[in-house]
C-alpha cells in the first residue's frame, strides 16, 4: 500500500537523479545525508560537486526501483522501455552496487546502444565516491573500458590515466582497498602495452607520492613493488640514453651511500641495483619519521630480497649455463667472471653493513615497543635471508 | 592517510573550556557532512580539554582519528586532530610550538574571557598546512627529545578519558553546541560503526 502510495514521487526523484546525473559533467560524489523527518521537500541536494539524496527516502525509493526493475526483467523482452529501465537502474545502484544481475542489464543498455559508454564510467565513479570498495563496480567497469578500448584505439591513453585517478581516489576512501588497487594494476598493464617506460616511470613517482601520504596502507605499498619489480626487469634490458638521464639522480644517492660503506667499484653495478638502493634508503627515511608501522618493515624485505635477486653472482649463477655468458666449458671461472663475482660480494657485505647500521638505531630503549619488535624481527629475517651467522653478534 | 584535520587553542577554565582559536581543514570529507564533522571535532576538542588535567599530554584514539591534546601549566590548551597513521611526536611537537607561538602573541590576562573574534592570531591555517607533511616540519629535533621524556598518555578511546559514569552518546545528545544534523549524522556513524565521516 504504502510503495502505491509513494510512486509517482519515487518516479519523480529517479527521473531528477537521472537527470542531474546526465546533465551535470562536474558531478564527482553521491551522499546520503542522515534527516529527521519527512518534510515533504525534494530529497535531492546539488551542492559543490556533491549530490545529497536524504536518508528518508532512500529505502521507499530502492524498494520501488527493485520491484519495477524485477517486474520488467518477468515480462518479455520486446516491448522495454529503455530510457525508464535505465533511471531504475540508476537509482537501485546508485543505493546498492552489490547486484550483479543488475549490472548485466546495463551491460545489455549499452551492447543495444541505448546508453553511452563515458556515461557509463561517470556513473560507475559516482557508485565509487559512495562505495569505493564494491568489486561489481570495477568488473563492471573493466568490461565498459574494454569495449570502449575496442573501439578506439586514440584516447586509449588518456582513458587510463583517467582510471589511474579513480582508483587513486577509491584508494584514499577506503584504505587497503584490494579492489580498486587490482584495477589499477591491470590499467599499469594495459599502459604498459602502449608505452612501457612512460607508464612505469610515471607510476613510480606517483606511488613515491603516496606511500609518503599512507604509510600503514600495504596495498599501496605492494602496488609499488609491482613497478619496481617491472621497472628492473625493464633496466636489466634496456641501456638506452633516456634511462642515464632519469637516472642522474639516483646514481648520486647511490654512489654516496656505496662510497659510506667503502664500496669502490659502483659504476658497475647494475641499473636495477641502484634503483632499488635508492627505495632502501628511502624507507629508511620513512621508518624514521613514522614510528611503529609495520607495513614500512614488510616494504623493506621486499626490498632486500629484489636487492639479492639482482646481485651480479645470482644472475652469473642462472646464466651459467650458457657458457658464454658464465664460466667456461671446464668451469673454471673466466676473467670477467671473477670480476662480476667480486663486484657482487661487495655489493652484498655493503648492503649488510647498511642494514647493521640501519638497525642499531632502533635498539636502544628509547624508541617504542612496537617499533622495537619490528626492528629485532627484521633482524631475524635478515639473517634467514642472507644465511648470516655472523650478524647477531652485531 | 597522514593527515592532520584541526588545530585549535583554548583555555582551560575553572568549570569549562573557553575557545580561542580554531582551524580545521576537512577538504576531504563529503560536502554534507563537512560541516557535521567541523561541528563534531570542536566538541571533542572542548571535551578532552575539559577532562584532561593541567600540564598533561594525551592522545586519545576514537576510530581512525586521533586527537592530541596539551594543556600547559598556566591552562593554555591546544588540540590536533589527526588520522593514525600521522606521528604522535610531531603532533605533540607542533601543539608545543604553537602555544608558544600564541602565549607571545596574545597577553595570558584575556585568556579567560576572550572570545574567538576578539583574538588576533591568525597563524593557525598556515601551522596546519606546513604540518601536513610531517617530514617537512622536522628542524625541531630537540622539543620532540623534551617531549619523549615528558610521557603522553595513550587512551584507546574517548570513553577512557571521560568522567566516571559518562558517556559519549549521552555528552553528544546533551550539547548545545551541535545541531540536530550533526547529531543525526553522529547516530548513523555509531550505527554503521563508521566513525564521523563516509556514511553508508
Amino acid at each position: 500500500m504504502l510503495q502505491e502510495d509513494f510512486y509517482p514521487a519515487a518516479e519523480k526523484i529517479l527521473s531528477d537523479i537521472l537527470h542531474i546525473i546526465k546533465n551535470d559533467h562536474t558531478l564527482t560524489v553521491v551522499e546520503i545525508i542522515p534527516s529527521l523527518s519527512n518534510t515533504n521537500k525534494s530529497p535531492i541536494h546539488r551542492e559543490e560537486r556533491s549530490l545529497g539524496l536524504e536518508s528518508w527516502c532512500v529505502q521507499p525509493v530502492y524498494c520501488h526501483a527493485y520491484k519495477c526493475v524485477s517486474d520488467i526483467r518477468k515480462r518479455s523482452r520486446k516491448n522495454i522501455d529503455c530510457g525508464k529501465l535505465n533511471s531504475l537502474l540508476i537509482g537501485v545502484l546508485l543505493i546498492n552496487p552489490e547486484v550483479t544481475t543488475f549490472w548485466n542489464m546495463r551491460k545489455d543498455l549499452l551492447n543495444n546502444a541505448k546508453i553511452d559508454p563515458h556515461f557509463e564510467l561517470r556513473f560507475c565513479s559516482l557508485v565509487l565516491s559512495r562505495k569505493p570498495k564494491c568489486s561489481d563496480v570495477y568488473a563492471h567497469r573493466k568490461w565498459v573500458l574494454q569495449k570502449i578500448m575496442k573501439r578506439n584505439h586514440d584516447d586509449k591513453c588518456e582513458l587510463l590515466l583517467n582510471e589511474m585517478a579513480l582508483c587513486e581516489i577509491a584508494a584514499d576512501r577506503y584504505s587497503n582497498n584490494y579492489h580498486a588497487w587490482t584495477h589499477r594494476l591491470w590499467c599499469l598493464h594495459q599502459g604498459m602495452q602502449i608505452n612501457q617506460k612512460q607508464f612505469l616511470i610515471r607510476e613510480l613517482n606517483w606511488s613515491h607520492a603516496w606511500i609518503q601520504k599512507h604509510v600503514s596502507d600495504y596495498s599501496g605499498f605492494f602496488y609499488r613493488q609491482q613497478v619496481l619489480s617491472c621497472l628492473s626487469e625493464y633496466l636489466q634490458v634496456e641501456n638506452d640514453d633516456f634511462v642515464f638521464d632519469w637516472f642522474s639522480s639516483v646514481d648520486k644517492a647511490f654512489n654516496e651511500l656505496c662510497s659510506s660503506q667503502q664500496i669502490c667499484s659502483t659504476v658497475d653495478a647494475p641499473l636495477p641495483l641502484k634503483l632499488i638502493f635508492n627505495e632502501l634508503n628511502l624507507n629508511s627515511q620513512m621508518v624514521g619519521d613514522f614510528e611503529a608501522h609495520e607495513a614500512l618493515w614488510y616494504h623493506r624485505r621486499f626490498n632486500l630480497y629484489l636487492f639479492k635477486k639482482y646481485l651480479p653472482a645470482a644472475y652469473d649463477r642462472e646464466f651459467s649455463s650458457n657458457s658464454e655468458f658464465g664460466h667456461t666449458r671446464e668451469g673454471v671461472p673466466s676473467e670477467k667472471n671473477k670480476k662480476i663475482e667480486s663486484l657482487g660480494a661487495q655489493l652484498r657485505s655493503g648492503l649488510i653493513s647498511y642494514e647493521n647500521l640501519f638497525l642499531k638505531q632502533y635498539k636502544s630503549g628509547k624508541i617504542d615497543a612496537a617499533t622495537e619488535k619490528y626492528s629485532s624481527r627484521h633482524q631475524q629475517w635478515l639473517t634467514r635471508c642472507f644465511q648470516l651467522n655472523t650478524l647477531s653478534s652485531m | 592517510m597522514v593527515k592532520l584535520y584541526a588545530l585549535n587553542v583554548l583555555y582551560k577554565g575553572l568549570h569549562s573550556g573557553v575557545w580561542l582559536k580554531s582551524s580545521y581543514d576537512l577538504q576531504t570529507i563529503g560536502f554534507f557532512q563537512r560541516g557535521s564533522v567541523q561541528e563534531f571535532m570542536g566538541f571533542v576538542s572542548k571535551t578532552i580539554v575539559e577532562r584532561t588535567q593541567t600540564a598533561t599530554r594525551q592522545s586519545v584514539k576514537e576510530g581512525e582519528y586521533m586527537c592530541h591534546v596539551f594543556v600547559r601549566g598556566d591552562n593554555l590548551a591546544g588540540v590536533v586532530i589527526s588520522n593514525h597513521e600521522y606521528p604522535h611526536r610531531v603532533a605533540h611537537t607542533l601543539l608545543t610550538k604553537v602555544l608558544d607561538d600564541f602565549a607571545s602573541k596574545v597577553p595570558a590576562n584575556v585568556w579567560p574571557t576572550a572570545t574567538e573574534n576578539s583574538i588576533d592570531f591568525h597563524d593557525l591555517p598556515v601551522y596546519l598546512s606546513k604540518y601536513q607533511n610531517p617530514h617537512e616540519a622536522d628542524p625541531m629535533t630537540k622539543i620532540q627529545d623534551e617531549i619523549e621524556e615528558t610521557k603522553i598518555i595513550l587512551h584507546q578511546t574517548i570513553g577512557a578519558v571521560l568522567e566516571r559514569g559518562e558517556k559519549l552518546d549521552d555528552l553528544v545528545m546533551k550539547s548545545e553546541s551541535l545541531s540536530m544534523q550533526s547529531k543525526a549524522f553522529y547516530k548513523t556513524a555509531r550505527k554503521t560503526n563508521s566513525c564521523c565521516s563516509y556514511v553508508g
